[in-house]
């Protein structure tokens, strides 16, 4: 993927939490429906990647997006910014929508194929620098985790399955996975230097 | 089934729980302080994993939910059902805070359906910063109505409550003072309006103790009465 021409090159676009998503949330709450189109600038692409990278399936990942979008003006007042951050808390609802699409029983015959054949890793991103250094950073912080951890953090982020689940395609106990998960959890967060 | 729901963190940031398992933990959260704030991290690191799977979307996304959110209902704020974060406890305001927290759900109805509601989440904000300020100090009065003061000198604001306060002709005003070794100071117009919801004034400064007079309708620059009560300050 080439680098594109335009302004989002270098600092600003990256990562972390853009500093006024949470006003935008704000205003967006109070029916400002200029502040969603900021939102959706921002929040589009993760939202639409998210969808796409759990259900697989373009259309239906496009149908996600629309919903989780349009769910974020309906509940934008439900944020909490005591709770955590902007950004986590609308990509949480992004990433259960997501999953919740691919765990209906519509999706059964490609939770079978998916079962199959091992998730995809970080191959298919990356077409904004800001989502190119990003993609950079997790992956750095993901190859730091042990490779039993990252398998089962990908298997459930990405593939959107239940650590149930997870534990049966891996051959594992129930308890090591949810330890692997929360173990590599903690190490991915301590990596990328993330606070709620 | 987990007999250490704490284990389920890590599964319940990658959202591989399952609705009911989900439930569960949540409510787990709401009693642990320690937990919720370790799946609050989690969460900003599963954001993360999210961010960088960002994709554009086709153009035409633009269009479909700019048009759907012109014609959705916007669903109103939930009532805050524990106001002050859980991180920094302390049983100097523990009484205030519940105090201030029955209040609001005394009043629930009236602040529920209050028309701004980015007002009603911003005060809610601004409650919660004074309430967990370190500092954070209350005092009570009884007696023509109940007046709660929950003061804090780093934050140079206080949250006051009063209810029960008698009813004013609409040609007069409770309004509110800060007193002290200077001439008092207003610290705004007080509404007791049959609910009691809080509200945040700002200028505490070195005020030794807070009062409330009766003025005329908006309010008066300095005192024409005596207080019908005082408080101290911590």
């Amino acid at each position: 993927m080439n680098e594109p021409g335009g302004g989002r090159r270098g600092a600003g676009a990256v990562g972390a939490e853009p500093p006024d998503l949470a006003e935008l949330l704000g205003r967006v709450a109070r029916g400002d429906q200029d502040a969603f189109g900021q939102v959706y600038e921002r929040l589009s692409g993760p939202v639409y990647g998210i969808a796409l990278r759990v259900v697989r399936d373009p259309a239906q990942a496009e149908e996600v997006a629309q919903d989780v979008l349009v769910e974020l003006w309906r509940k934008a007042s439900h944020y909490r910014p005591d709770r955590g951050g902007a950004t986590a808390w609308a990509l949480t609802v992004a990433h259960r929508r997501a999953v919740d699409r691919v765990r209906s029983s519509q999706a059964d015959r490609d939770r079978e194929e998916r079962a199959g054949a091992p998730p995809r890793e970080y191959d298919e991103v990356a077409e904004e620098v800001g989502t190119r250094l990003e993609h950079q950073q997790v992956r750095r912080c993901m190859r730091g985790l042990t490779p039993t951890q990252r398998e089962s953090i990908t298997l459930a982020y990405y593939g959107g399955y239940t650590y149930r689940e997870v534990a049966e395609l891996l051959g594992v106990g129930l308890a090591a996975v949810k330890s692997r998960m929360r173990d590599g959890l903690i190490r991915l967060r301590d990596c990328l230097g993330v606070q709620p | 089934m987990s007999h250490e729901p704490h284990d389920l963190a890590g599964p319940y940031a990658l959202d591989a729980l399952t609705e009911p398992e989900r439930r569960r933990f949540e409510r787990h959260l709401t009693g642990c302080a320690a937990c919720a704030e370790e799946a609050a991290g989690l969460r900003e690191a599963t954001a993360r994993l999210a961010l960088a799977a960002s994709r554009r979307p086709p153009e035409r996304l633009r269009g479909r939910v700019l048009a759907e959110i012109a014609r959705t209902r916007q669903s109103p704020p939930p009532l805050a059902r524990r106001l002050p974060s859980p991180r920094t406890r302390g049983p100097a305001w523990l009484a205030a805070a519940a105090c201030l927290v029955l209040a609001l759900t005394g009043g629930g109805a009236a602040w529920h359906f209050h028309r701004d509601a980015e007002h009603a989440r911003a005060l809610n904000r601004q409650v919660a910063a004074v309430l967990t300020a370190p500092d954070a100090r209350t005092s009570t009065v009884s007696g023509q109505g109940r007046v709660t003061v929950v003061s804090s000198r780093s934050a140079g604001k206080a949250v006051v409550t009063a209810s029960r306060l008698p009813r004013l002709p609409s040609t007069r005003t409770y309004q509110m003072w800060w007193l002290g070794p200077f001439a008092p100071r207003s610290a705004g117009t007080l509404d007791p309006g049959g609910e009691a919801r809080p509200v945040v004034t700002a200028g505490l400064g070195d005020a030794r103790r807070f009062g409330v007079t009766v003025e005329p309708a908006g309010g008066s620059p300095r005192p024409t009465g005596a207080p019908i009560l005082t408080l101290p300050l911590g």
